[in-house]
C-alpha cells in the first residue's frame, strides 16, 4: 500500500514531516531517520518527497516551528527550574540523598569534587 | 503526577534520558519521585492516536508527555487541544526543543535530563502552564 501524508502526518503516526525534516537538516541519513523514528524506508521516502514536492510551504511551517522552538520557556517558567533544584537541594540536605550536584549562586547545577 | 510517558516521535530519546536519570548524580532523585514509565501501548494508545486522545489520556492517568511534537499549529494540533481542553489544573506537556542532539551530543542530554528532574521537582506549582521546552 502506498504511504498518504495526511495532515503532515506520516502514514497517520504520530509522526509528521517536520520530525523527518529535523533530522534531514541535521544530516541524518534515510535509514538513520527510520531507525530514530520507527520508519519504513517508504515512509521515510514518502515524507521527503512530500517535503520535496511542496519545499517553500513546508519550509515556511518549518522555520515558524524552529523559530518556537529556540523561543523555550518565558523567564517565568524558568524560574520553576530554579525551585525545581533548590527542592532539591533541601530534600538533598533532609534525606541525605547523594545526588553529587550542588546549586552555586546563580542557580546553576554543577558538579562537587 | 504518577509518571512520564513518551511520544511515538521520540521514544529513543526519552529511553537516553531515563538512563541519564538514573545514573549516580541524579538516581536518587530520580527514584525519590517514584515515577512509572508507561508505553503507548499499555495505555491503550495506538502510533496513530490523534493528540487529542493521547493527551486526555495522560491527564486521566496523571501522566506527563514528553514529545518532540514537530507540527503547524492546526485545529488538530496539541496546541489547539491544550487550548480546548486545559484547564488550570492540567499537566503540562514536556517538549523536547532538539531531538536529534539529544540523541548526538551527551552533553546536551545531560542538560535536558537536568532541566526534566528540575521541572518535576516543581510539578505542583507546574500545573496549567500547557507546554515546558526541554531544556
Amino acid at each position: 500500500m502506498s504511504v498518504v501524508i495526511v495532515n503532515n502526518r506520516v502514514d497517520g503516526l504520530r509522526v509528521t514531516i517536520y520530525d523527518v525534516l529535523h533530522y534531514l537538516e541535521a544530516g541524518r541519513s534515510a535509514a538513520e531517520i527510520a531507525d530514530i523514528l520507527s520508519l519504513t524506508p517508504e515512509q521515510v521516502e514518502a515524507a521527503v518527497r512530500y517535503i520535496g514536492e511542496r519545499r517553500d510551504e513546508v519550509m515556511a511551517a518549518h522555520r515558524r516551528i524552529e523559530e518556537r522552538l529556540a523561543r523555550g520557556n518565558p523567564p517565568e517558567i524558568e524560574a520553576h527550574a530554579r525551585a525545581g533544584r533548590a527542592r532539591m537541594e533541601e530534600l538533598r540536605r533532609s534525606k541525605g540523598l547523594s545526588g553529587g550536584k550542588e546549586v552555586n549562586g546563580e542557580g546553576v547545577a554543577c558538579r562537587r569534587e | 503526577m504518577k509518571g512520564l510517558l513518551a511520544d511515538v516521535n521520540n521514544v529513543k530519546q526519552v529511553r537516553v534520558l531515563l538512563m541519564l536519570l538514573q545514573e549516580e548524580s541524579r538516581g536518587e532523585f530520580w527514584l525519590h519521585l517514584g515515577l512509572t514509565t508507561p508505553t503507548f501501548g499499555e495505555l491503550g494508545l495506538h502510533p496513530r492516536s490523534p493528540d487529542t486522545d493521547v493527551w486526555l489520556k495522560c491527564q486521566a492517568e496523571e501522566l506527563l508527555l514528553i514529545t518532540a511534537n514537530r507540527n503547524d499549529d492546526g485545529p488538530d494540533s496539541l496546541e489547539a487541544t491544550i487550548r480546548r481542553h486545559g484547564t488550570p489544573q492540567s499537566l503540562p506537556v514536556f517538549t523536547l526543543a532538539d531531538a536529534n542532539r539529544v540523541l548526538s551530543e551527551r552533553s546536551y542530554a545531560e542538560l535536558v535530563a537536568d532541566r526534566l528532574l528540575e521541572y518535576l521537582y516543581d510539578m505542583g506549582n507546574l500545573r496549567g502552564v500547557g507546554r515546558l521546552y526541554l531544556p
